[in-house]
């Protein structure tokens, strides 16, 4: 299989994944708490009235179908209109890359409007009982060592690994890749730890569905501090070698790994229907 | 095991505290030894100032029914099952009554008493 056709399927599966397979996803999780949770019977779901998710979720669809479009367009652009496609390479390289932060764009809306959802969640509690486990909240509960320790290495090898390739005289380009995965790292500890001691988000939340959430949050930032220290290691290994077709293919995967080890594994993880929403409906009052 | 405050129970937050760790340990629904959270954990999983919980884990401490041990952690006291069968409140007042007793037989007045202990108390403070 020739390197163009390889490169080919991969965009299109970038595409097909981030713009559709799991919004798609998302869009069935929606609907479900909507259709199997109405307003009238959950009423602390509902901060906002449900028409204003309906709108939502409408918009999160159609920025995903015109992503899809976009998508569709840059490839039959590139595959049927540029006689060869080599001429563009130093601008393909980074496409996926650009594509990709912009099909993860809808996702992001979606999180922040869940902050502010939570956040209206909590400012409407009227609960006057609140509970507590009396047990600590241990890191290593959440987090296999193993997987930690093998997170840092990956990290201080990917520091010795650009010093390597700069001659151990730290350039520009080295230093942004080693300040961006410092800085990512950073916020993933922040966040981790938010997790671990700080308040929770969701007022109504059960212990159990905590721990669980914590625990998927600190092993989806494990694995994604790993797998973006790779990246960025065959990123500086591609760029070297100026094998441009494979920094395509690089970025392009980068993106799809990324949605599997985020949006991916939150789907698998917290099958809605086994979650416990009986703690959002009316307090019975007698 | 999990515990309960009401925030518009009369009853101070600390108190209320106190009180379900000390049944807690009374009922073996943690055992001694068993570790504690952290005041910040317990203040946030509670939505309550972390002052309040440090309150409560003080008086327990005092109370030898908890024992903080550096930065490992707090931890249920080994002996804290007989501990926390010591009422501290039963003690006082009884304390009390046999002071006041004595002021009486002494012929101290009521009002007497009241101002000396006031004094006292307020001496305390500073």
């Amino acid at each position: 299989m020739s390197m163009s056709i390889i490169i080919l399927l991969v965009v299109i599966s970038q595409v097909w994944l981030l713009s559709y397979f799991y919004p798609k996803q998302v869009v069935k999780r929606i609907n479900f708490v909507l259709n199997n949770c109405p307003e009238k019977d959950y009423p602390k779901l509902y901060p906002v009235p449900s028409e204003r998710i309906k709108t939502i979720k409408l918009v999160y669809q159609m920025l995903n179908y015109l992503f899809i479009l976009f998508g569709a367009g840059l490839i039959i652009y590139f595959t049927y209109v540029v006689p060869d496609y080599r001429q563009y390479i130093n601008i393909l390289d980074d496409l996926p890359l650009l594509f990709g932060i912009v099909q993860f764009m809808p996702l992001f809306i979606l999180e922040l409007l869940g902050y502010k959802h939570l956040k209206l969640m909590r400012q409407k509690n009227t609960q006057t009982s609140r509970k507590a486990e009396l047990q600590p909240r241990l890191l290593f509960n959440f987090v296999s060592r193993f997987h930690l320790v093998l997170a840092g290495l990956t990290y201080i090898s990917f520091i010795i690994y650009e010093l390597f390739l700069c001659n151990f005289n730290l350039n520009f380009d080295a230093s942004i890749k080693i300040g961006t995965l410092t800085l990512v790292n950073i916020l993933f500890i922040a966040i981790g730890m938010a997790n671990l001691y700080g308040k929770k988000r969701d007022p109504y939340q059960g212990t159990e569905e905590r721990n669980k959430q914590t625990k998927f949050v600190f092993e989806s930032f494990v694995f994604i501090s790993i797998f973006m220290t790779i990246y960025l290691m065959m990123h500086s290994w591609a760029n070297i070698y100026e094998l441009n077709n494979l920094e395509v293919l690089i970025n392009s995967l980068y993106f799809q790994v990324l949605a599997l080890f985020s949006i991916g594994a939150l789907l698998g993880r917290f099958k809605i229907s086994e979650m416990n929403f009986d703690v959002y409906k009316a307090d019975i009052t007698a | 095991m999990e515990i309960v405050i009401e925030i518009e129970d009369p009853t101070p937050l600390f108190t209320q505290l106190v009180e379900q760790i000390k049944n807690a340990v009374k009922d073996e629904k943690i055992k001694p030894g068993d570790a504690l959270p952290s005041i910040r954990q317990l203040a946030n999983d509670l939505e309550i100032n972390s002052k309040t919980v440090a309150k409560a884990y003080r008086l327990l401490e005092r109370d030898s029914v908890i024992q903080a041990k550096g930065y490992r952690g707090t931890f249920i006291h080994q002996n804290a099952i007989e501990n926390c069968a010591f009422d501290i409140n039963r003690w006082i007042t009884a304390q009390l009554k046999e002071s006041v007793a004595l002021l009486k037989k002494s012929g101290a007045t009521d009002s007497e008493i009241r101002i000396a202990f006031t004094q006292v108390m307020n001496n305390n403070k500073h």
